[in-house]
């Protein structure tokens, strides 16, 4: 069974590229375009990860993670906050809000696989 | 005030002496104009005369109207006023010429002349005292004609006006001392003060001495004694310090008359006795005295002459005495106010002390400061005794035909003595309801501007002069500078705070802005990197190709609005440091890391030479990876055929950090430019090597951020070689530059 990824991203772009991208290595993709639907889609479809841009309308990512990671049924679910903002302490905000890693856009395809693999390691590609 | 009621106190007796010494005039030559009248009535003339002349505090003398102007009698009075027997006057027609102040003999012989010829007068002049001394006197007369109409007697009186004299010449002063705003003002002050002291009293010697704020010592602020540095000049409060110490502590005049010898407890202790300013046996000594509270003493003395002190030497000498103690606790105070009032930016301290200030100088039971603030005035200062109220942060609109308004406009000030006799304002009704009787009102000016009004209220009728407004006026100017002061401070401030926003919407401008143009940018990237990695299927070598020069080009372009960003924060102040511990070994490897495919790509050795032992590094461990990378990535992409090395070292609490190559170098004259924004050695390398020009300028600022120190060692030919200083532990981020 492959494994589930929700991609909280509210740039049909980068929807498209992350969907194209880890799509083809195998995985099964669920889309929230604002941070609250993210906090809802999370909830109600349980993914094995969650990819989370920072900006965001309604709820940003930190935000968002934050709620996430304060059901105690949805903590496990690892979070990698996908961001462009480049800029010294985004990180540190990141994993304060208690995301597990962080990966900043423009990402390579690789960069970014090599990442979601840490936290499954036993996805099919 | 003391000073000003015994002025009050002399004038009115000079009026009273003069307008007496008038009735005795016109009693006298009534008297005289009927001297053909009998010898009995002559007689009874004569005793009135006499028994008049005996009870008049002034000289009376007759003189002949024509030829030498020969004096024909004079009262017994100049004797005791003057020291000279009448006989003597009577002897030697030139008595009155000789005795003349020099500077006075001109004008007043011409005077005479001219006053003669016009029936009588009154002027002033100085006469010499037997023992020397110059006395004022007012001489009023009249000219009494014969049967045929012609002159034939001068009838005159002489007043002592001496006292007042001494009075108005000593207001001089204190007018000059109300000016004093620093201690050689004060200094210079005091020695014109003393001059002109030791010259009215005919002293050979005059100090002022005040206390310390420790209370130990007085301390001479001025003497005539010029022989001595002033600082020499003093003496401890206690039995050493003799009567100078004794005439502070009590407080009171101490005289000694030089009848008798000076009283131990009085005399001065060694070492203090070999005090030249004091070495006098005849002297007096008077406490300068503010509100009943000693502030020093004022000594006067007499190094040559025996001439005792008398009440009459004693009384001007005590009216210098309050004139001083007034001048230099008006000078204390103004000094003591003038840092708060000059050195405040916030009125809050600044009205305190302005109250505390006024107090000191002026009676009164309310005061207030009224200043305008928009369409509005606002009561910013009132202090009140009961039973009148404090008006403090009352505000009202502007009105014109309001005292308030009159004095702002005009720009003057207004004194009322008594507000139950005259309202010509508008609000004056009120203040009478509340009592008010008196009000000085002052226009706080700044330069010209008007900033606001100060005005002092009384219950008491007359309780304000005109000398009070020039007291209180220099300490009310200085209010007005501190208002505004405090009001240019506040602009700035506002203005300051403006700033603050604007820069603050240029940086969220700038953030939105490298959002904006990084998401399209990204999707570009991101399409590219896929289609590269095949995901879309297999491509073209000659399409993946064009797809790389893309993705070097976005790349490129991404680098650009990064370093642009980078460089607005650090500009704006906005760029701060994540300070935390690094490893300056896995920063330097994490550097090479990056760079070393394109070192390999261009066939150049890549070197590192670090110790094991490095210390553990404080400071914001991305931004100095950032200037490594840059670093050695210029190094890679400026050398052709070579190598990059890059070295590290620590010692005296500094990282040491050297990216040296074997490229072209760069000519002294670019060396400092190439760390200024869009700059490199050569233009046209831009376009050659790529870069944004930005790289060096931003490592330069994140270095200066971390207090180090970043430069090249270079010359065309040889390599350079970038140094880089770096504190070892950085714990608090430096000011940008």
């Amino acid at each position: 069974m492959s494994k589930r990824i929700l991609v909280v991203e509210d740039q049909e772009d980068n929807r498209r590229i992350l969907r194209d991208l880890l799509t083809s290595v195998g995985f099964e993709l669920i889309e929230a375009v604002t941070g609250k639907e993210g906090v809802t889609m999370a909830e109600t479809h349980r993914p094995d990860l969650i990819l989370m841009d920072i900006q965001l309308p309604e709820l940003d990512g930190y935000e968002a993670t934050r709620r996430i990671k304060a059901n105690p049924a949805l903590r496990p679910i690892p979070i990698i906050a996908v961001t462009s903002f480049a800029l010294s302490g985004d990180d540190i905000k990141a994993y304060e809000a208690g995301c597990d890693g962080y990966v900043t856009k423009p990402f390579s395809p690789r960069v970014l696989l090599a990442k979601i693999r840490e936290y499954l390691p036993e996805a099919d590609s | 005030m003391a000073s000003r009621e015994f002025e009050q106190e002399l004038e009115r007796r000079v009026q009273e002496r003069t307008a007496e010494l008038i009735r005795n005039n016109e009693f006298l030559t009534r008297q005289l104009s009927e001297r053909k009248g009998t010898e009995s009535e002559l007689k009874d003339a004569r005793a009135r005369l006499h028994h008049v002349l005996a009870v008049t505090p002034a000289i009376i003398y007759t003189n002949q109207a024509s030829g030498d102007y020969a004096c024909t009698f004079v009262s017994e009075s100049l004797q005791q006023i003057m020291g000279y027997a009448p006989q003597e006057m009577l002897d030697d027609p030139d008595f009155w010429t000789t005795h003349l102040h020099p500077q006075d003999a001109r004008h007043v012989l011409a005077d005479v002349f001219r006053l003669v010829g016009q029936g009588g007068g009154t002027i002033e002049y100085r006469f010499r005292h037997r023992d020397g001394h110059y006395r004022w006197f007012q001489d009023t007369f009249k000219v009494v004609p014969d049967e045929a109409g012609h002159p034939f007697e001068i009838v005159g009186a002489w007043a002592d006006i001496t006292q007042r004299k001494l009075a108005e010449s000593f207001h001089v002063l204190y007018q000059a001392s109300l000016k004093i705003q620093d201690p050689m003002g004060l200094k210079k002050w005091g020695d014109d003060f003393l001059r002109k002291g030791r010259e009215v009293l005919h002293l050979d010697r005059l100090s002022i001495l005040l206390a310390d704020p420790e209370g130990q010592w007085l301390r001479a602020v001025a003497s005539t004694e010029t022989d001595e540095p002033l600082d020499a000049i003093r003496v401890p409060i206690g039995p050493e310090g003799g009567g100078l110490a004794q005439a502070y502590l009590t407080p009171q005049a101490i005289v000694c008359d030089g009848q008798a010898p000076v009283p131990e407890e009085l005399r001065l202790k060694p070492p203090y006795d070999q005090i030249e300013a004091f070495r006098s046996r005849v002297f007096a000594i008077m406490p300068l005295v503010v509100q009943g509270q000693a502030i020093g003493v004022l000594e006067a003395g007499w190094k040559y002459s025996r001439r005792p002190f008398d009440a009459a030497a004693l009384e001007p000498l005590q009216l210098l005495a309050t004139q001083a103690a007034l001048a230099f606790e008006h000078s204390r105070l103004y000094a003591a106010a003038q840092p708060v009032l000059r050195g405040s930016l916030e009125l809050t301290e600044v009205y305190p002390a302005f109250a505390e200030a006024v107090k000191a100088l002026l009676g009164y039971d309310r005061i207030g400061v009224v200043v305008p603030e928009g369409e509005k005035l606002v009561m910013a200062l009132s202090v009140a005794e009961p039973p009148l109220a404090s008006w403090q942060g009352e505000s009202w609109p502007k009105t014109e035909g309001t005292a308030v308004d009159w004095v702002m406009t005009h720009k003057k000030p207004r004194l009322v003595r008594d507000l139950a006799k005259e309202q010509p304002f508008s609000d004056d009704i009120f203040m009478v309801q509340e009592g008010i009787r008196a009000t000085l009102m002052l226009p706080l000016l700044a330069g010209e501007k008007p900033v606001g009004v100060f005005f002092l209220d009384s219950l008491t009728p007359g309780a304000y002069t005109e000398r009070d407004l020039e007291l209180v006026d220099p300490v009310a100017q200085q209010l007005a500078l501190a208002i505004q002061n405090a009001q240019l401070f506040r602009e700035i401030e506002d203005k300051g705070h403006q700033l603050e926003i604007a820069s603050k919407h240029k940086s969220q401008f700038l953030a939105n802005m490298s959002h904006e143009l990084r998401t399209p940018l990204n999707a570009i990237l991101g399409y590219t990197a896929l289609i590269l990695d095949n995901i879309y299927g297999d491509v073209p070598e000659k399409i993946r190709d064009v797809l790389t020069r893309l993705d070097k080009s976005g790349h490129h372009l991404l680098g650009l609005i990064n370093d642009v960003l980078d460089l607005s924060k650090i500009e704006a102040g906005l760029l701060t440091l994540t300070l935390a511990d690094y490893s300056m070994k896995e920063v330097v490897q994490t550097a090479v890391a990056d760079v070393e495919a394109l070192a390999a790509e261009k066939k150049l050795a890549l070197k590192v030479a670090a110790p094991a032992d490095l210390p553990r590094g404080r400071g914001d461990e991305r931004r100095i990876t950032q200037v490594l990378l840059n670093l050695v990535g210029n190094g890679i992409k400026f050398t052709e055929a070579g190598e990059v090395r890059v070295e590290v070292t620590a010692a005296d609490g500094a990282f040491l950090l050297s990216v040296a190559d074997t490229g072209p170098g760069i000519a002294a004259a670019d060396q400092q430019k190439i760390f200024e924004e869009f700059q490199q050695a050569d233009s046209s390398s831009t376009r050659t090597k790529g870069g944004t020009g930005l790289g060096l300028s931003i490592a330069r600022r994140i270095i200066a951020l971390h207090g180090g120190r970043i430069w090249v060692e270079s010359s065309p030919g040889k390599g350079s070689t970038f140094w880089l200083k770096l504190p070892v532990r950085v714990e608090r981020q430096a000011e940008a530059t």
